[in-house]
């Protein structure tokens, strides 16, 4: 291909436009010896990076509020998802499994010490997180 | 979250599935309304409402597509009735702006501070079908494909139409005067 790259093929070669593999070819063949063609390709990927980096809108939104409080009345109150279900019902029994191997405690955690009250603390706090879920799930069936 | 996960949840309308759709889909749609209105109040507004619509009429979706350029083509058309509305054009009613002769490079002409003053400026200036192309292919980086399942044209017509509104800008921007700067800059 002698002729150079017209306008319209330089911007559908910048921004990988092509489906035609047997003409991506032959414009990959000229541009490897068309300085031109190159630097209008350049060029338009530059132009093309500008305009995005001029352009872009920086403000971020959220309506996410609004939204929902429009579909107030149509949204039902969830006392506890099954995610969290899923979860817990994992974190307890890996405890309880572990717990229940008698020497692997004091194999695998040597260096912690009142090991207990860190378990305990887990299971208060996913007593806390119960309760709290039961008052909002409370709070908007009133 | 899944999109089937997701599309039943809103079906059912539950909080975290409303949320979650909220929150993936707000910022794209805002930057395509923000650039086709050129009013952040009115972007906000118009994104509120295609979320709105989305929601209620999720059942309406029928997989052909993702739910994202689904979401899209609502977007797209709510911004149409928007401008159709106040009475501003959304095609292109004049004949091109004329080819202006540059060889240099035309943005080695800006400095940095002016380029994104003269480039928001001359976007504006761009017919409503013009902005929203670049704004879809540039700001919101669709594919081809996903552009022709938002707006019904062509991948053939999208290609042609992409080129011109970007050849428009660019010869906007050649077009540029330090009297149209300052004015600009001071307003």
């Amino acid at each position: 291909m002698n002729k150079h790259l017209t306008d319209i093929e330089i911007f559908e070669f910048s921004h990988q436009l092509l489906d035609d593999a047997t003409q991506l070819v032959v414009f990959n063949q000229h541009l490897a010896t068309c300085e031109t063609c190159q630097l209008k390709v350049e060029e338009e990927k530059s132009f093309s990076k500008t305009i995005q980096n001029n352009l872009s809108v920086n403000e971020k939104i959220d309506v996410s509020e609004k939204v929902l409080s429009h579909f107030q009345t149509e949204i039902k109150p969830v006392f506890i998802d099954l995610k969290w279900t899923i979860y817990t019902s994992i974190i307890v029994s890996v405890i309880y499994m572990l717990s229940t191997i008698p020497n692997f405690i004091d194999v695998a955690f040597p260096k912690i010490e009142n090991l207990n009250i860190f378990i305990s603390a887990v299971f208060l706090i996913l007593m806390v997180d119960v309760v709290v879920k039961y008052i909002r799930f409370k709070k908007m069936v009133h | 979250m899944e999109e089937t996960d997701l599309i039943k949840g809103l079906q059912n309308k539950s909080h975290s599935a409303i949320n979650y759709f909220v929150k993936l889909h707000q910022q794209f749609i805002f930057v395509l309304c923000v650039k086709m209105t050129h009013q952040r109040e009115v972007a906000e507004e118009i994104t509120q409402d295609v979320l709105i619509k989305c929601i209620k009429n999720i059942n309406a979706f029928e997989g052909k597509s993702k739910l994202k350029t689904w979401v899209y083509s609502i977007a797209h058309h709510e911004i149409l009735n928007y401008l159709r509305k106040n009475k501003i054009p959304t095609t292109e009613l004049t004949e091109s702006i004329p080819v202006v002769d540059n060889e240099k490079n035309i943005l080695d002409t800006f400095t940095d501070k002016d380029m994104k003053l003269m480039i928001e400026y001359f976007f504006n200036q761009l017919p409503a079908d013009q902005k929203e192309l670049l704004t879809l292919f540039y700001l919101n980086e669709l594919s081809l494909k996903e552009i022709e399942a938002v707006t019904a044209l062509s991948a053939a017509n999208i290609r042609v139409k992409l080129f011109r509104a970007r050849e428009n800008f660019k010869n906007l921007l050649s077009e540029k005067d330090v009297t149209l700067l300052n004015q600009i800059r001071y307003e």
